[in-house]
């Protein structure tokens, strides 16, 4: 697997046309453990380690006229592999979807990748960066294969429309196939998997799209305890081998400390448990 | 009955009829395949019972009753995306909604103008030998387009119906992409109407779309079959029509339904359902 597959972003140069050619200006002189020629031109999605890739303040969201979080403030930095841990209906899902642009904020400010939200536009734009994994994986009503799934997962970056996928879409999805350990799965339908090889197949998806910021939805839910741990290891593999921005939502203790924060999630209020030193 | 079925061949009314059904059958019955992903069924039902409101105004309001039905049948399916995000309804609850009160609507009509109830459900009868030159192009032109549809937007489409969340946060544009799904579905629906009526639509559109997804391992495979399904129904159905001399609507869904029936029996025998 080509170390720039996942989480590819956060040095290299842009990958995409569109970004070609945004400057991002230097912020100030302090401590970026970075070359001053090369924090010209990165885009958005492009970071350094420790540099806040989601930031939160004040942010109000919620359903219709139900408000679920409420002056909402936190911050995550590149590379970190963040938690938020909470109970069911505490606003973890309500957090993800306005990360992800789903839900408009209805108050507060949202800044992605070092930018202030305030455009559909700007979600589109961040959104070529994230992949998400969504919380329950039933299987589809239509027939998929496990590689075409995968493949899908490129769809606005790497391919579109008339725009179809081309043959190194396609290598890189059999290399992520390998990395899941589903390669001889490639051509069987989705709807024929188990919970928690359909749970490796939306992993392969998510990462097929290079992101910089990996949104996992409660990704161990339904799951077996051997399936749930073989998940786990997983992700905390991918986060250690490519540095991924990974923010995971839980209503439950996850065993291993492989997390670098705990951000609790209880009454749409968030309380970053790392600086009380408990993980809840 | 070689000579018998070039004979009746010859007839372009005959003619017509075999082109517009095996259109339609390779064509429209895609569009099943998104019924039952989409579990569209009951928008179906839908819009059926709008286009009988549409043609209860025009037998009551004295304008075609066919147009009123085509015009109430694509405005309903135009209607069903938007209006079930706005109210955060699915499209079961919408449809159910819009059927009964499209069917009050159409009976508190017929009773305020004393117009004949028969002479409505007559509209939706269908007769596949009543279609012009321009009734086939009409066929043709939703089929092309239907299949158009499909093959511009495969991917995305697919993205859709497998996972509708997860192609939201890809940045499919799920709304337009499911309104003209719903667009398509109510053209093809609206045009089954007058090729084999309101009954037997479903024979059309989608009953080759759920046998082909019995088989099928991916979505390009349950088009192909769905539109080979399709085809082969209307084929068969058209020429038992000429042959036996039986209704060719009728025998179009008999042959549609024997061809589920044995998807359902060769799936389970054979144990390669999809």
């Amino acid at each position: 697997m080509d170390r720039k597959c996942p989480g590819s972003s956060s040095r290299a140069g842009s990958d995409s046309g569109s970004e070609r050619g945004r400057s991002v200006a230097v912020e100030s002189e302090d401590d970026r453990n970075v070359e001053r020629q090369e924090t010209v031109d990165r885009g958005i999605g492009r970071h350094y380690p420790g540099e806040p890739v989601v930031e939160f303040l004040d942010v109000r969201c919620g359903y219709a006229a139900r408000e679920v979080i409420s002056s909402v403030s936190f911050r995550i930095r590149a590379g970190e592999l963040v938690t938020l841990l909470g109970p069911n209906g505490a606003g973890k899902s309500t957090i993800l979807k306005t990360i992800l642009g789903l839900l408009k904020p209805w108050g507060g400010t949202v800044r992605m990748f070092g930018r202030a939200i305030a455009s559909t536009r700007d979600f589109a734009a961040c959104r070529l960066h994230m992949a998400y994994l969504p919380q329950i994986q039933t299987p589809p009503a239509v027939p998929v294969t496990v590689f075409d799934a995968v493949l899908l997962g490129r769809w606005g970056k790497h391919f579109a429309w008339v725009r179809r996928p081309h043959r190194a879409d396609r290598a890189q999805v059999y290399e992520l196939l390998e990395m899941v350990g589903m390669a001889d799965l490639a051509e069987r339908d989705l709807r024929r998997l188990s919970g928690g090889q359909r749970q490796r197949a939306a992993l392969a998806q998510a990462l097929a799209r290079e992101p910089s910021l990996l949104l996992l939805d409660e990704p161990t839910t339904y799951l077996d305890s051997e399936a749930k741990q073989d998940l786990l290891e997983r992700i905390t593999e991918l986060h250690r081998a490519f540095g991924l921005t990974t923010v995971m939502v839980t209503h439950e203790q996850l065993p291993g400390r492989a997390f670098d924060r705990f951000l609790r999630v209880e009454a749409g209020q968030v309380h970053d448990l790392s600086h009380s030193g408990g993980t809840g | 009955m070689i000579a018998e079925l070039s004979a009746t061949l010859s007839i372009a009314v005959v003619r017509y009829a075999l082109v517009g059904m095996v259109v339609a059958g390779a064509t429209f019955s895609l569009l099943g395949v998104v019924v039952v992903s989409l579990h569209l069924t009951a928008m179906r039902f839908m819009l059926m019972h709008m286009g009988l409101l549409g043609a209860a105004a025009g037998i009551s309001l004295g304008f075609s009753p066919t147009g009123g039905a085509l015009v109430l049948v694509l405005t309903g399916s135009l209607l069903m995306g938007p209006l079930g995000n706005r109210l955060s309804l699915s499209p079961a609850s919408i449809s159910g909604f819009f059927m009964t009160g499209s069917l009050a609507a159409a009976f508190l009509l017929l009773a305020a103008t004393g117009a004949r109830a028969m002479d409505v459900f007559g509209v939706f009868a269908g007769n596949i030998l009543m279609l012009r030159q321009i009734d086939v192009i009409v066929v043709i032109v939703v089929g092309i387009v239907i299949v158009t549809v499909f093959v511009v937007a495969y991917r995305e489409i697919q993205l859709v119906l497998m996972d509708r969340v997860r192609a939201e946060a890809l940045g499919v544009p799920v709304e337009y992409i499911t309104g003209v799904l719903y667009l398509l579905l109510g053209a093809g629906i609206a045009v089954a109407l007058r090729l084999v009526g309101a009954l037997l639509v479903d024979a059309v559109i989608l009953l080759p779309g759920m046998a082909a997804l019995r088989f099928a391992r991916n979505l390009s495979g349950a088009l192909l079959l769905s539109g080979l399904f399709g085809a082969l129904a209307c084929t068969l159905g058209f020429f038992a029509a000429v042959l036996l001399d039986l209704p060719i609507g009728a025998s179009a869904a008999a042959a549609s339904t024997l061809i589920l029936a044995a998807s359902l029996v060769l799936g389970r025998v054979c144990g390669v359902e999809g």
